[in-house]
């Protein structure tokens, strides 16, 4: 059984596993009590207390209603080391602009190398490299509008000695 | 009173400047752009015209056709807000050419101050204390010779720059030429004029800012100061006032000084004089000749209408008031909420609201331009509302802007709602020892990381639990959609 998670709250995203101890959120332990009344849930974690309701399909934290969503993560986790062998498909995060594409196809390119920036709300954000490996394919162009999701660059990895 | 006000902007400022008009009965006619047309702004004007965009670039920007509007629809006035033609002496003559009152500084004055090393000076002849600095940088040796008499570390800025853009700091004359390539870069992209001048770097200080308002007439009065300093990447996040550092006698100083200035370059209409705070000194940074974003805390502390006056002495109107009329009572704040994730280094989360509410109760306001089932452009900026509180006293506006945010709730989007919450934990904050680097130095980031993984650890927990005790696929009721499509990330 897969005991990690990706957690989305409030539109936050964080990464969440599960042990048989604790509960771990992005490298903090916690080992939250869970008290049901037959009404609310109460939670007492790290000295706070939260009360958490169910209402008409909505979740409630301390009477504020909250957007809260968790799933299983895909059980091969993107990790250093790990990444070397798999493709990275550099998807737009957010919907933008393309304002600099800073990579041509065939460039060798290193892990967290600039790739392009993606201009949403006056702001630019530098779309960076996840993997070492060469550019495979450039899908957008500069002046574009892409929308969230929207596959944007494709790295392939670089064939190490090994294989 | 006008006929009609033409407001060139969009958003929540549009919509504050639609209110002031409509309560002086003033038709009022909005413009919009493509991706605007289900704007609020666009629903609360009289009337409402779309701009034609031309390669995307932004239709609130292009001042051709924003005067052909004017002109076709016979628009007596135009307000324009804050940020895209606010700050355009080409805009303010094109329309005062054609007979069009500009509700605004006259363009001479906008030209004036624009030049950063201009206004430094005519700050100094008032009386004012500027930072060491120097005149527009000639070449090379000039700029070695100006630094090294400022005294390391500088900041090269854009002569016509202005809200934080065209700024580079230099720690040593290794640093010094590039720096000064890349702020003329920025600020020729920017502003279209990469002249820059060097000025003395400060750390760590306060940024405080006055108001004023002057009249066709010479009269010129200050509505007091607003402290500015949390910010983040140079962008004001929480302003209040008055500022804990602000004795009575100094406001009265520097109030006459600014007033002083504004009439020696014969200053209309609303206006801001920005100042950083450091040791006890107030150095002169740069005049606003616009409304801003955070006009409403003065507008609390002192009960006047900012908006209305302004729309008022650009029609001919005298001052309705006097200096000794100002008045200031008890404690105002406003917090900007973004549409951007604090975790992700304020990344902006354009998407879609799927709930809203809004706080309320005694004095607080606020101002946004959001409803439920809008989606927020990623093509303009990220504000998306402005929380406004004020009480007695600073302590109890913390509590009432506290209990606020727990009414306040935007959902489809990270916001940083959170990133207040922690705010208003943190102990210097309430004592009011802040500076512009202060989310930096008390790692507030790096707490509210902690205080929200807490919060998901127990709904987590509690998910769990209930889906132990209740049917396998009642998990099911877990998945509230919305979120993921806005955050758009893929797994």
């Amino acid at each position: 059984m897969e005991n990690k998670y990706k957690i989305t709250l409030n539109g936050i995203d964080l990464d969440l596993e599960r042990t048989a101890e604790k509960i771990i959120v992005e490298n903090y332990s916690f080992t939250p009590e869970v008290i049901y009344n037959g009404k609310f849930y109460k939670v007492f974690v790290s000295g706070h207390e939260f009360k958490i309701e169910f209402k008409d399909n909505a979740i409630f934290l301390n009477g504020k209603e909250i957007d809260f969503d968790f799933r299983h993560s895909p059980s091969i986790q993107m990790r250093k080391g790990a990444q070397a062998k798999r493709q990275a498909d550099i998807k737009a995060a957010i919907p933008g602009k393309i304002v600099d594409v800073k990579v041509n196809l065939g460039d060798v390119v290193s892990d967290q190398q600039c790739l392009l920036i993606l201009e949403s709300m006056k702001m630019r954000n530098e779309i960076l490299s996840p993997i070492d490996g060469v550019v495979d394919k450039i899908l957008v162009n500069t002046g574009d509008q892409v929308l969230a999701r929207q596959l944007m660059i494709k790295i392939k990895p670089i064939k190490t000695e090994k294989e | 009173m006008f006929s009609s006000l033409l407001v060139a902007n969009r958003g929540e400022i549009a919509i504050r400047i639609i209110r002031a008009a409509r309560e002086l009965g003033v038709k009022t006619y909005a413009i919009y752009t493509s991706v605007d047309k289900n704007a609020l702004h666009v629903k609360l004007a009289d009337e409402a015209i779309e701009l034609e965009e031309f390669n995307g670039q932004p239709g609130y920007l292009d001042i051709d056709q924003i005067f052909a509007i004017c002109n076709r629809l016979n628009i007596e006035s135009v307000h324009p807000g804050y940020g895209f033609l606010s700050e355009s002496e080409i805009f303010a003559k094109k329309l005062i050419a054609e007979g069009i009152i500009y509700i605004g500084p006259p363009p001479e004055v906008i030209e004036l101050l624009g030049n950063k090393v201009k206004s430094r000076e005519l700050a100094r002849r008032v009386g004012l204390t500027v930072p060491p600095g120097s005149d527009i940088i000639r070449n090379e040796n000039h700029a070695n010779r100006e630094a090294r008499r400022i005294s390391y570390p500088v900041l090269v800025k854009a002569v016509y720059g202005g809200g934080g853009m065209g700024i580079q700091k230099a720690e040593n004359a290794e640093e010094l030429q590039s720096a000064i390539a890349n702020a003329s870069a920025q600020a020729e992209a920017a502003f279209g004029r990469g002249e820059v001048f060097l000025e003395k770097f400060l750390e760590h200080p306060r940024h405080i800012e006055f108001q004023i308002l002057a009249d066709n007439f010479g009269k010129v009065v200050h509505l007091g100061e607003r402290e500015c300093s949390i910010q983040r990447r140079n962008q004001k996040l929480l302003e209040e006032a008055p500022s804990t550092v602000i004795s009575h006698d100094e406001r009265k100083r520097i109030g006459r000084l600014v007033c002083k200035l504004a009439r020696r370059v014969k200053y209309r209409n609303a206006g801001t004089i920005e100042f950083l705070l450091k040791d006890g000194n107030i150095l002169f940074n740069e005049v606003n000749p616009r409304i801003q974003v955070e006009h409403p805390v003065t507008e609390m502390l002192t009960g006047k209408d900012i908006v209305k006056e302004q729309i008022r002495i650009a029609k001919g109107e005298h001052l309705s008031f006097k200096q000794s009329d100002i008045k200031f009572r008890g404690h105002a704040m406003e917090l900007r909420i973004n549409a951007e994730d604090p975790l992700l280094d304020f990344r902006p989360t354009p998407g879609r609201v799927r709930k809203f509410t809004a706080p309320g109760g005694p004095q607080v306001r606020f101002d946004t331009a959001i409803y439920e089932g809008f989606t927020i452009p990623d093509c303009y900026d990220s504000l998306i509302g402005k929380l406004i509180v004020a009480d007695e006293t600073r302590e109890e506006a913390i509590v009432r802007a506290k209990m606020a945010l727990k009414e306040l709730s935007i959902l489809g989007f990270a916001t940083n709602i959170p990133f207040f919450e922690e705010l208003f934990n943190d102990e210097k904050f309430k004592s009011g020892d802040i500076s512009i680097k202060f989310i930096e130095e008390r790692k507030l980031l790096e707490k509210l990381k902690k205080r929200i993984c807490l919060q998901a650890s127990a709904l987590f927990a509690v998910g769990m639990k209930k889906n132990e005790t209740n049917l396998p696929d009642q998990s099911k009721q877990w998945q509230m959609k919305g979120k993921l499509e806005a955050v758009g990330r893929d797994y």
